[in-house]
């Protein structure tokens, strides 16, 4: 079955199947989406997110980051993830969808075009382990399906650390920099499992470090989780997480 | 094990693709599948919608055990003398808003041509509003052997899979009982219990598009059927771990939906449901499960309808030490 995504969030033209998910085929075709609108007349990011503040952040308990600038999503229809080839990922993550968006450390509330689309850096903190994309998309009256999302943040290191290893979770396919190069991409229809991808080793600099990357989906539940393993595979909590 | 538990020619089903996989005869034909119940010596599954299949020698299947009540992926199993059918109201996630009711419901028979092929009034004993964080479709029935308790799992890939506990006299939700996470990024999870473990199976992935159905079975374990439910990795199913079971091999895709069947002692069957990509329609696998011992695996090669062959069981297998 296919369904029109609704405009109510964004314009936007492709069909986008409603079986992805395994739905009951006695699930209706049309969308649901301006239902799901009027139930839903307030929304918000808490509980999944604060605003991130200028207070001390080191990763959580378990090492994960959660400190983030989020980009609101740019549109990037695809009626399934088994397009995530390798070969599709590098072309679609090499495009520049917006100026310097492999180089900027953007401000919270920061606007860039990404094509005709005007969209917002937002200085976020995840309340969960994990950063989950579709809230922060939904919660904004964003698009939330056929997507893409750049995350950016600055790992502050007390010291030069060698053989580290950053490890991702995301949903669905996603590429990781650290400092300007390639870290790690996840690539295929993903779902978000803890450590499911680890780098090469790294070197965290002394002092600021930047991470960021780009997550892709389709239909599906975008979201993310990174941290930092030492070189005995143990998570690095010793950080500060800032978005300067 | 007795010849006359076999049922039929047994399927398996090679984990790490080189097996061949042959599907149910007759019209096995069936959308997200509940679990086999077998009852007055025939073999019975619902699906969705009035989708429902049932097979006199577990081989054969032919449609016709509608269950009243519609919506989507019921599960069914044996109380007593009784059978009690769980099925949700609505189709969740993608397809529209994510309010979800599940529903319970009793039955004397599973033979739709039986005088008592009647149910009884649904109860609802678990749901979902507006966008919480959880789809309440998709249950799977478990009773627990050690101690009779009965447990449901349900959820999809939109936020958590949960456990609830029901009352096996009543079918309903035990008063004050509260729904707890599990695991995430999964669907049509199914439990069961064998040699001290509980078992939580799920099915990940992207269902239902052909050839491009990325839709594949994983599972975790724990001592409590409360969680928390971890692979052979030590993954938690609650940061999206779980150990493959089935996936895509040979001319079939996006396998879901596992259920079992205890046809004797040592003989399982696993029921999941894939898409051949020949045919359009969702199709029946058996997956046979054999263990002695604490050893289990899921096995390769052709059982015939004869007698059951004994090989050697696999650590990458369902079940491990």
């Amino acid at each position: 079955m296919n369904i029109k995504h609704k405009t109510l969030l964004l314009a936007v033209s492709s069909a986008i199947l409603v079986e992805m998910g395994s739905q009951s085929c006695s699930v209706t075709s049309q969308s649901k989406i301006s239902y799901v609108a009027k139930r839903d007349t307030t929304r918000s990011i808490a509980p999944y997110f604060t605003p991130a503040t200028i207070k001390k952040k080191t990763p959580d308990a378990k090492g994960f980051i959660q400190r983030w600038l989020l980009l609101e999503p740019i549109s990037k229809p695809n009626r399934g993830n088994t397009v995530f080839t390798d070969s599709y990922l590098r072309a679609a993550f090499a495009t520049e969808y917006f100026p310097n968006q492999f180089t900027t450390l953007p401000k919270d509330g920061e606007k860039v075009k990404a094509g005709e689309q005007l969209v917002t850096w937002h200085a976020l903190e995840s309340t969960n382990y994990n950063v989950k994309l579709f809230r922060f998309a939904y919660e904004t009256r964003k698009q939330y399906y056929g997507v893409i999302f750049w995350a950016v943040t600055v790992v502050n290191s007390p010291e030069e650390m060698k053989n580290v290893r950053m490890a991702v979770g995301s949903n669905s396919a996603s590429m990781w920099w650290l400092n300007g190069k390639e870290a790690v991409l996840l690539s295929g229809d993903r779902r978000m499992v803890v450590d499911d991808c680890v780098s090469p080793r790294l070197t965290l600099n002394k002092g600021k470090n930047i991470i960021r990357g780009v997550v892709i989906n389709g239909p599906g539940m975008s979201d993310f989780c990174v941290r930092l393993l030492d070189e005995n595979g143990e998570p690095i909590k010793n950080l500060t997480i800032t978005c300067e | 094990m007795k010849k006359n538990k076999i049922v039929g020619a047994a399927v398996l089903l090679s984990v790490l693709s080189t097996g061949t996989v042959i599907a149910q005869v007759g019209k096995p034909f069936i959308h997200d599948p509940s679990t086999i119940v077998e009852c007055e010596g025939k073999y019975y599954t619902f699906g969705t919608g009035g989708g429902g299949l049932i097979s006199e020698d577990g081989w054969t299947w032919n449609s016709g055990a509608v269950r009243p009540g519609g919506g989507a992926a019921p599960d069914a199993m044996k109380i007593g003398d009784r059978y009690l059918v769980v099925y949700g109201s609505t189709g969740g996630g993608l397809g529209g808003g994510h309010d979800g009711k599940l529903n319970t419901m009793w039955t004397k028979t599973l033979d739709p041509k039986s005088p008592n092929f009647k149910f009884t009034v649904p109860n609802v004993v678990a749901s979902s509003e507006n966008m919480e964080d959880c789809d309440a479709i998709d249950p799977g029935l478990l009773l627990d052997p050690t101690d009779g308790r009965l447990w449901m799992s349900y959820g999809t890939y939109f936020g958590f899979i949960r456990l609830v506990e029901l009352d096996p006299k009543t079918g309903k939700r035990i008063e004050g009982n509260k729904a707890i996470n599990i695991g995430i990024d999964c669907e049509a999870t199914d439990l069961m219990y064998q040699d001290g473990w509980y078992y939580l199976l799920g099915t990940h992935g992207t269902c239902c598009d052909g050839a491009n159905s990325t839709y594949n079975i994983v599972v975790g374990r724990s001592r409590k059927v409360t969680g928390p439910y971890l692979d052979n990795m030590g993954r938690d199913m609650l940061e999206g771990g779980g150990k493959m079971v089935l996936a895509a091999s040979g001319r079939v895709t996006g396998p879901g939906h596992f259920g079992r069947i205890i046809l004797a002692d040592g003989v399982q069957k696993c029921l999941a449901i894939t898409k051949p990509i020949w045919i359009k329609a969702d199709v029946a696998y058996w997956v046979s499960v054999h263990y002695s011992g604490k050893t289990v695996g899921l096995l390769p090669g052709i059982i015939s309808k004869k007698e059951l062959m004994r090989l050697n069981p696999r650590e990458e297998g369902m079940l491990w030490n």
